[in-house]
């Protein structure tokens, strides 16, 4: 049996081992991540490079803990704005109703219809890969999810009573929005969020592994990747390491929106105890 | 106090639209109510009772079209006002108690917190004034350890504690008319009579017009002093409460008293067998096909080709203010 809140103690634990060695790689690495030594090529696991070198001499582990940090700001900078914004935009839609429901609405619908990462590959070849544009890219992605899932909350909020009583109270449709739809469903917005965050590292780490998300050289897990893939024959386990973070990212974000979500549910939890 | 009415609704018709095009769900609707006055609107489901409620606080659905004028309080026509203008009397004077006190707070603040809102929204009070304010409200509307409350959550309280600190909301502002939305229908029998007796104190006590919609004509007898009866959208019958449930004169009417169940019969201390409980006939018209004269008609035991004419509201029993929109009047006194 999956002990009671299994799902976000484990998911907890992965997140904060990837957060931990981000925040950590901004002061200290076992070794300078980009420092490059001909003589230090494929060197195995050793007390000196943890997880060995990869063909430029690099140490991969302190390379993985920069990576994260890169992982890390691009989700949380893509999600934070795509997050923003597809909530506002959400949460307008359900206020007013009407044709601005619609548009935004059908705006979404619209974005949904692009590829994800074919928009970001048009808007770094009109822009130039860049760690910025890489943000914009998957914030634009993230945007019609928030605003989906926002309305749709919304919406059951505003069938409440005390949204009629508050109505009839004489507040407006921002007031109500503010004091009362939104902190009823910020619970179904963080849990969205922290699976956003699962996917805007995968696409991060897609960008980067096409060479047009974060540049060298910055190291990222994406990158890390199509550089193990020319020496897949020779060392394999420079495509593991970076493949197990990723793994690690993803499934720790999930399991963590998953936990949040029992947590917060109440027929969930019903069903459980 | 002036005699002009505080509340004045004239000709107002709403129709809602509906998959066959636009349905009248009031048709023609008259009645004005003066501070210190009390009416009862009491009708089947669907008749138009709380739609006219909300109309009066212009809170329809969306797409609504209405006509008419509704006067309040020295605003022609709340009709033609925009939202922020109502917003502004709205909460403040004119107040609504809901049917749901189990719902109609929010379960994410504190009862201090929502009791303070419309304190700090329509009397711009500080916080320190309007937690003094919502405290004694607290304690008018009888909820104990007011002070204790109002750090609590609604799901600390049960359901005739709840409707108390919405009635303490809904007269934060001291507002001019109450409009009741079947306030006692979710609660206990013996915690009805307490909030109902509470309304009533409250309104004698603040000189305010009060609006009771219910389908419960007990409560309504307690309650009001005027009543109107609702059918599909029309008024059958209108006048003083006491005269109306002493003698009927709208076969509607008669029909709804008719099937009130009498305790000493339903429970069998009369002895012999238990009668079954009298009903109308029929079911109320659907929207979409209602009929265009009496919209009673077709449930009438006394209907006949006179019906098809929408009958006008006509003094009943020979007295003017006892009202009733049938042209089979006459045999009132022998009906069933």
């Amino acid at each position: 049996m999956i002990p009671r809140h299994g799902a976000l103690i484990l998911g907890g634990i992965l997140i904060l081992l990837i957060a931990g060695a981000a925040l950590l790689s901004l002061v200290w690495t076992p070794h300078v991540a980009t420092e490059i030594s001909v003589s230090a090529r494929f060197r195995p696991i050793s007390w000196e490079n943890w997880l060995g070198t990869d063909q430029y001499g690099r140490d991969i582990f302190s390379l993985l803990m920069v990576g994260a940090q890169s992982s890390m700001i691009v989700a949380l900078l893509s999600v934070g704005a795509g997050g923003l914004l597809g909530i506002a935009a959400g949460l307008l839609a359900s206020a007013y109703g009407n044709w601005i429901e619609e548009l935004i609405m059908r705006l979404a619908d619209f974005s949904f219809a692009f590829p994800a990462l074919l928009f970001a590959i048009m808007l770094a070849s009109i822009y130039g890969p860049s760690l910025t544009n890489a943000v914009v890219a998957i914030a634009f992605i993230n945007l019609p999810f928030f605003a989906r899932i926002t309305r749709a909350a919304a919406n059951s909020i505003w069938q409440r009573d005390y949204v009629t009583a508050a109505r009839a109270a004489g507040h407006g449709r921002f007031y109500i929005t503010r004091h009362h739809v939104l902190p009823n469903i910020t619970a179904e917005l963080v849990v969205q969020a922290t699976i956003q965050f699962a996917l805007a590292i995968l696409i991060e780490a897609a960008l980067s592994y096409l060479g047009i998300g974060i540049q060298p050289p910055t190291p990222s897990w994406g990158r890390m990747l199509a550089e193990a893939q020319t020496m897949l024959f020779r060392a394999p386990e420079l495509a593991i390491y970076p493949g197990l973070a990723i793994v690690i990212a993803v499934l720790g974000f999930n399991l963590l929106g998953d936990g949040i979500r029992d947590i917060t549910d109440p027929r969930l939890k019903r069903r459980r105890a | 106090m002036t005699n002009d009415p505080l509340l004045s609704v004239r000709n107002l018709r709403v129709s809602l639209p509906t998959l066959t095009g636009p349905a009248d769900v009031i048709r023609d609707l008259s009645f004005s109510v003066k501070s210190g006055e009390t009416l009862g609107i009491v009708g089947e489901s669907g008749c138009g009772k709380s739609m006219t409620a909300l109309a009066v606080l212009g809170m329809l659905p969306e797409g609504a079209e209405t006509q008419g004028q509704i006067a309040f309080s020295g605003h022609d026509n709340l009709l033609t006002m925009n939202d922020r203008e109502l917003q502004r009397l709205r909460g403040n004077r004119m107040a609504l108690i809901f049917q749901e006190p189990m719902s109609a707070l929010n379960p994410v603040h504190t009862i201090g917190r929502q009791m303070m809102e419309p304190l700090t929204l329509h009397l711009k009070l500080s916080r320190e004034d309007a937690f003094a304010r919502a405290v004694e409200l607290l304690d008018r509307v009888g909820l104990p350890f007011p002070e204790a409350r109002m750090k609590q959550y609604p799901h600390q309280l049960s359901g005739g504690q709840r409707q108390r600190v919405l009635i303490a909301m809904a007269l934060a502002c001291d507002p001019d008319l109450l409009i009741a939305d079947e306030p006692t229908t979710a609660l206990d029998a013996t915690v009805k009579n307490q909030i109902l007796d509470l309304i009533a104190g409250l309104v004698a006590e603040r000189n305010m017009a009060l609006i009771l919609i219910s389908h419960d004509l007990a409560i309504v007898q307690k309650a009001t002093r005027q009543m109107m009866v609702m059918y599909g959208g029309d008024v059958v019958e209108r006048g003083p409460t006491a005269d109306i449930l002493a003698q009927p004169a709208h076969p509607y009417t008669i029909g709804l008293l008719g099937a009130r169940p009498d305790p000493s019969k339903v429970l069998g201390l009369g002895g012999g067998k238990r009668p079954r409980l009298a009903t109308i006939p029929g079911t109320v018209p659907d929207l979409q096909d209602l009929p265009a004269g009496c919209r009673f008609f077709g449930r009438c035991d006394r209907g006949d080709e006179q019906c098809g004419a929408r009958p006008a509201l006509t003094p009943a029993l020979n007295d003017p203010a006892h009202l009733a929109a049938c042209v089979h009047m006459a045999g009132t006194g022998a009906s069933s």
